[in-house]
């Protein structure tokens, strides 16, 4: 069995990280542009934070992939936290979206 | 000169600050480097010259500044991802001057 190369995998951990957390930081601050009423800015900053989070989850298909490909598993603790960051996200990503579509009903009612 | 590098949960940037370390040595620079969480940053008033904030924190940027006072900024995306510890120190130092 190969041998997991630790270097290697906290490079990947730390990308997962700083492009999950963008993305994270993106949608709360294209939130709270809503809730000032700025629509222009809300659409750029979610637009930005989309982009991280399909990044952060396209780096983190690929680990995954080579444990299946290699099965090896691919696992550190610093990986175990950019998945945490990453699930951070997501619900980060739908609490928001969920909020923000009902800030535009209650506008229009 | 004393850099403070806050993040979540200080799991990151703790790699960050050792990058940063080795960076700062082979620069001969006298630096003092420390990760932190954001939560408890009360405690780390007046200690600190200059604060570099992680992605995940980016959002909390002007709450940050009025807490600590100091100059602030974010780390690049892609530095972060890299650990890039020469570059963030010469962010730190450009935000000092």
């Amino acid at each position: 069995m190969d041998m997991v190369d630790i270097e290697k995998l906290a490079e990947v951990s730390m990308e997962i990280i700083s492009y999950a957390g963008m993305a994270k930081s993106k949608y709360i601050l294209a939130y709270e542009s809503l809730k000032k009423g700025n629509q222009h800015d809300y659409e750029k900053q979610r637009k930005e934070a989309e982009e991280n989070y399909i990044h952060a989850h396209r780096v983190h298909s690929k680990v995954l992939t080579t444990e299946m490909e290699t099965r090896t598993p691919q696992v550190s603790l610093l990986m175990v936290h950019a998945e945490d960051q990453l699930m951070s996200v997501e619900t980060i990503r739908f609490l928001t979206t969920e909020l923000a579509e009902m800030m535009q009903k209650l506008k229009q009612a | 000169m004393k850099v403070l590098i806050v993040c979540n949960g200080g799991m990151s940037s703790s790699i960050l600050m050792k990058k940063m370390r080795i960076a700062a040595e082979e620069a001969e620079m006298d630096v003092v480097i420390e990760a932190r969480p954001n939560s408890g940053l009360d405690e780390e008033i007046g200690k600190w010259d200059v604060c570099l904030l992680g992605p995940q924190i980016i959002y909390a940027l002007e709450n940050v500044k009025k807490i600590l006072g100091i100059p602030t900024a974010s780390v690049d995306t892609r530095v972060y991802a890299l650990a890039d510890g020469k570059k963030a120190l010469e962010q730190a130092i450009a935000l000092i001057k």
